[in-house]
């Protein structure tokens, strides 16, 4: 999969001069050319980016070993038996706490040595070093939850995770400690094979923090809707509309190569060509920025980097790491090392209009990553959080996103803002003004007759590199959903009451254990719940059924006629564990049949597959006892067996057939075939009987 | 069913109990395994010697070396510690089921054991207040069989974990709270009724062996135990506590006008200096959701 972003060039050059035009503001006149514009400014960021496959769709035996993938987690660890920590997000704001990279962040500072007063209450050692003492006097589990409530309770005072900026991997395997404990979170991971190069600068100088927090301002919640103009304010990283047009492709070589064939690509990323509206996609330009940073003195540096902004910066160390602002002068060293290493790099990179029209493509590299978090179906046009994490040279970005609300869908949309080495050009010989390079001349015609042909003129270019920050749609989860899995069915004892003949007790027991069957559906609505359990479990057919917390209730499906199916048994009653226990007396009316099933429901409301349907009669006949059995219901389709005419065929021996066959003593009597089963031992006879009919030859009228 | 380890090849001793022989004898396909359980009746787990002089290799010896049983018959003896599944694998201690006799109604007498009083003159509740086996100060143990009024003593079984480590403040979680128990006595002596109220629990049924079951789940039998203070005088489960059973076990018709059974199987003994025919029977009492069974010693008696 690629991308090409494609700015519109200069329009077709393939025409004839007196059809040459091109779109823009009306040229001058120019001595040396009458059909093509005079200043005219065009540009060409065309490039392919890969795409990581979703992992779930992917048929990864099928994949090249060039494919990315995009996978993800949903993680729900059922400690939180009371509830406590859903209850709570539920009443806040996500991004209001701590999330887990700000927990990791402070472990990564602790390690160093930089006391955190926050993280020494969080899930730090020194919590857990009395393990004894945890596991007696508190579970450990418990104690971890409540660590991380409370501290979730107290980040709103510290916090605004709204948009979060990640700025080292080490982060990320600091993160990978804290999930087994957190209650429930998303783990997205995505692929990305391109080895940083500008963005080692860029952290070097600690530019990256500066880069990802002007972007991060466009996404707070009261710019985000009219982002400033660039031109206004030279420091601000606006959005400047660069892109009329994102044309998202296949590369088709390569998917028929690796998966034999289109028919067999993984849906739902598209093969063929998928217009992509310009809005998806901004340009920020990069040298310019810099050029603006570092350029004028007079400039008020102080004010981009201590600009107030929610924005919750993540750094390795930020006492050493943002000394090196406190000083001005570095900070414009900084500035215009980068924009030096940027316009370094764009001189060995940039493509001349040959290479453009030769179909050569920009170079490119991911500076950072934008992970858009959004709830789905949300009408907001603010997304509920951004996570910026950095291009650190990690393969796989993994992000753990722990501020999740159970139940509720999130949609993640990930974004690569792409350093894109385009090329702008003009089509004219003689503007000096531009530190142009000139390319070649060009022949561009239908034909070429003679040194100039009538049908053909020639045009040179000018050309400069244009370094653009593009924001690039690369991968897109949609409606995660932390979801619990459903518990296992109940066991059942029935009980009779030997001299009361109206009544009986069941007793339910909880099962424990793990089993990954197909779902039976039930009632209106089923269906929907285990698709979403489906997906949050990564199935694409059953689905996990485990015994991993206490049922909550207890569903009882009765009727007193036989049912064809689960369907035909409407729910009789529903026992509550926790007030009404986990047996309940049923009345009934003896010398009866009925039929049960039950299902267990835990706390999330997730329920279980359903028992067997029990067929069962109390049978009172001075006293009463129970005669209980498995229905074999009509649910369960028999399998057709095949017909025995298949495999036999009974016919005359061959003597038989023979004319006037004077030894044919079958006909007119009656013969006996019996078939005995050698697995059942039953026996089929079968009577025949032979007869024969003589024709008579129409000519000689013989026989 | 018994499994016999002979170090080598591996024996499973099979043989149907008597409610299984029953089903099987009956040929009308009612005789189906549906489930089944495991047991470690013959395990003791207090052998585990964590100071065995050799080393950690010998700590289970004691466990390994165990003989183990051979398959039963009788339903009623056999499987009576069956291992169970729990969902939470972080439980450091499992609840148990024990009697408590700090209840002042609830007492044993000498021999750890409770009196059922099996006549009207054995409960003394006759003309004659001396005939009786009651006391105005020495009644421990002592339950009223026949009467069986409102007011008098009572068999107490509490349920929870019974350690210091977990304050019984703590709430018992659900999977471990027990609120149906199985109260199975010899239908031919003994009933069951409410510890504090004249309600009889509802038989269940009777087995092959005379066994007879009650299945009790609520108010009167079986209430929650709300106290959650330490160090009561009243409380046998030292950590977070369930629920509290209470009954009684009432003397059936047979042993209060015949003394057929306490001939048949009983002998005498001497009961606050009354002369008794006595019947020593078991009375078993098995947590519906744990598996948990305590054995009670009672004793009917008979003043002669």
């Amino acid at each position: 999969m690629k991308y090409v972003i494609d700015i519109p060039k200069i329009g077709s050059f393939d025409v004839k001069p007196a059809e040459f035009n091109v779109p823009g503001p009306s040229p001058s006149p120019s001595p040396n050319s009458a059909y093509v514009g005079y200043n005219f400014e065009f540009a060409d960021h065309t490039f392919e980016m890969g795409l990581p496959f979703p992992i779930v769709n992917a048929d990864l035996s099928n994949l090249s070993a060039n494919s990315l993938l995009g996978d993800y987690d949903i993680i729900f660890n059922d400690t939180d038996k009371d509830l406590k920590y859903e209850n709570f997000v539920k009443t806040h704001y996500l991004y209001e706490g701590v999330c887990a990279y700000t927990l990791a962040s402070a472990e990564l500072n602790e390690a160093k040595g930089v006391k955190n007063p926050i993280y020494q209450d969080l899930i730090g050692k020194d919590n857990v070093d009395n393990v004894s003492d945890v596991l007696v006097n508190q579970p450990r589990l418990k104690k971890y939850l409540d660590a991380y409530v409370d501290n979730f309770q107290r980040g709103i005072t510290y916090h605004k995770n709204k948009n979060v900026l990640i700025r080292d991997k080490e982060v990320a395997v600091e993160v990978r400690k804290i999930a087994p404990i957190v209650p429930a979170a998303i783990r997205l991971s995505f692929e990305n094979r391109q080895e940083p190069d500008f963005s080692k600068i860029l952290k070097a100088t600690g530019y990256d923090v500066v880069l990802m927090s002007k972007v991060a301002e466009n996404f707070t919640e009261k710019e985000a809707a009219q982002p400033t103009a660039y031109d206004n304010d030279p420091t601000n990283l606006s959005l400047t509309s660069l892109i009329k047009d994102v044309v998202m492709t296949s590369d088709e070589e390569t998917i028929e190569e690796a998966t034999g064939g289109a028919a067999s690509v993984p849906e739902p990323i598209p093969v063929n060509f998928l217009d992509i509206k310009s809005e998806d996609s901004d340009a920020y330009d990069l040298i310019k920025f810099f050029h603006n940073l570092s350029g004028d003195p007079r400039d008020d540096f102080r004010d981009i980097l201590n600009k107030s902004i929610e924005t919750q910066v993540l750094v390795e160390n930020e006492e050493t790491d943002f000394k090196i602002y406190d000083s001005f002068m570095l900070k414009k060293y900084s500035a215009q090392l980068c924009k030096a290493a940027l316009m370094q790099k764009a001189t060995e990179r940039t493509r001349s209009v040959f290479d453009i029209y030769s179909g050569k493509k920009c170079a490119h590299e991911i500076l950072f990553f934008r992970i858009e978090k959004r709830k789905t179906g949300s009408p907001s046009p603010v997304p509920l959080q951004n996570f910026f994490v950095f291009n650190d040279g990690q393969d796989v970005i993994d992000y753990l996103d722990t501020q999740v609300e159970y139940g509720v869908g999130y949609t993640y949309r990930i974004f690569a803002y792409t350093l894109v080495f385009g090329t702008k050009y003009q089509p004219f010989l003689d503007d000096p003004d531009w530190n142009y390079k000139q390319d070649k001349t060009y022949l561009i015609g239908d034909e070429y007759p003679g040194t100039y042909g009538i049908n053909a003129f020639k045009v040179s270019f000018l050309y400069k590199p244009s370094v653009q920050l593009i924001e690039v749609p690369y991968h897109t989860y949609t409606n995660m959903t932390v979801l619990d899995s459903p518990p296992l069915p109940p066991q059942i004892q029935f009980y009779p009451y030997k001299y009361e003949g109206d009544k009986i007790f069941i007793s339910l027991a909880n099962t424990n254990g793990f089993v990954k069957e197909e779902p039976i559906l039930i009632k209106s609505g089923d269906e929907e719940r285990f698709n979403a359990l489906r997906k949050a479990q990564k199935l694409n057919d059953k689905v996990i059924f485990e015994s991993d917390d206490e049922p909550h209730s207890y569903e009882v499906y009765r009727t007193d006629s036989e049912p064809a199916g689960y369907g035909q048994v409407p729910l009789h009653t529903v026992l509550n564990v926790r007030t009404e226990g986990k047996g309940f007396i049923d009345h009934l009316t003896p010398n009866r049949d009925y039929w049960y099933f039950f299902r267990a429901v835990d706390t999330h409301g997730n329920f279980s597959n359903p028992t067997m349907i029990y067929k069962l009669r109390l049978i009172v006949d001075g006293v009463s006892y129970l005669k209980v059995s498995r229905m074999e219901h009509s649910a369960v389709v028999p399998e057709e067996g095949m017909k025995f005419s298949k495999f036999i065929e009974i016919d005359h021996s061959r003597p038989e057939t023979a004319l006037h066959a004077s030894n044919a003593e079958i006909y007119g009597k009656t013969m006996k075939v019996r078939i005995k089963s050698l697995e059942t031992g039953k026996k089929v006879d079968l009577n025949i009987d032979f007869s024969k009919t003589q024709l008579t030859n129409p000519e000689t009228e013989t026989i | 069913m018994a499994f016999l380890d002979n170090s080598g090849d591996i024996i499973l001793d099979a043989v149907l109990t008597d409610l299984g022989r029953e089903r099987l004898a009956r040929g009308d396909g009612s005789f189906q395994i549906a489930k089944f359980a495991f047991g470690d009746d013959e395990i003791n787990y207090q052998n585990y010697n964590t100071s065995h002089a050799s080393g950690s290799a010998y700590y289970d010896l004691d466990l390994l070396q165990a003989p183990v049983f051979e398959a039963f018959t009788d339903n009623a003896a056999v499987m009576n510690s069956k291992l169970i599944s729990i969902s939470n694998p972080n439980l450091l201690y499992l609840p148990i089921i024990k009697t408590n006799t700090l209840d002042l109604s609830a007492q044993q007498d000498s021999n750890n054991m409770y009196i059922i009083a099996s006549s009207n003159q054995t409960e003394n509740s006759t003309t004659d207040s001396s005939a009786g086996i009651f006391l105005n100060n020495s009644n421990g143990g002592l339950i009223k069989g026949v009467s069986l009024p409102d007011s008098t003593n009572y068999i107490r079984l509490d349920q929870g974990l019974d350690t210091t480590a977990i304050a019984p403040s703590v709430i018992l979680p659900n999977e471990l709270n027990e609120q149906t128990y199985a109260i199975e006595v010899d239908d031919r002596l003994g009933f069951i009724a409410a510890g504090t109220k004249s309600t009889m629990a509802k038989l269940s049924y009777v087995d092959d062996d005379f066994i007879a079951t009650y299945i009790v789940n609520a108010d009167p039998f079986v209430v929650n135990n709300s106290v959650t203070t330490e160090g009561t005088s009243t409380q046998v489960i030292r950590g977070p506590r369930g629920t509290t059973l209470k009954f009684r076990v009432g003397a059936q018709m047979n042993l209060q006008q015949s003394d057929y059974y306490f001939d048949t199987f009983g002998t005498t003994a001497t009961i606050n200096t009354k002369t008794c025919k006595i019947i020593d029977s078991v009375v078993r009492v098995s947590g519906m959701t744990t598996g948990y069974s305590v054995d009670l010693s009672v004793r009917f008696a008979k003043v002669q």
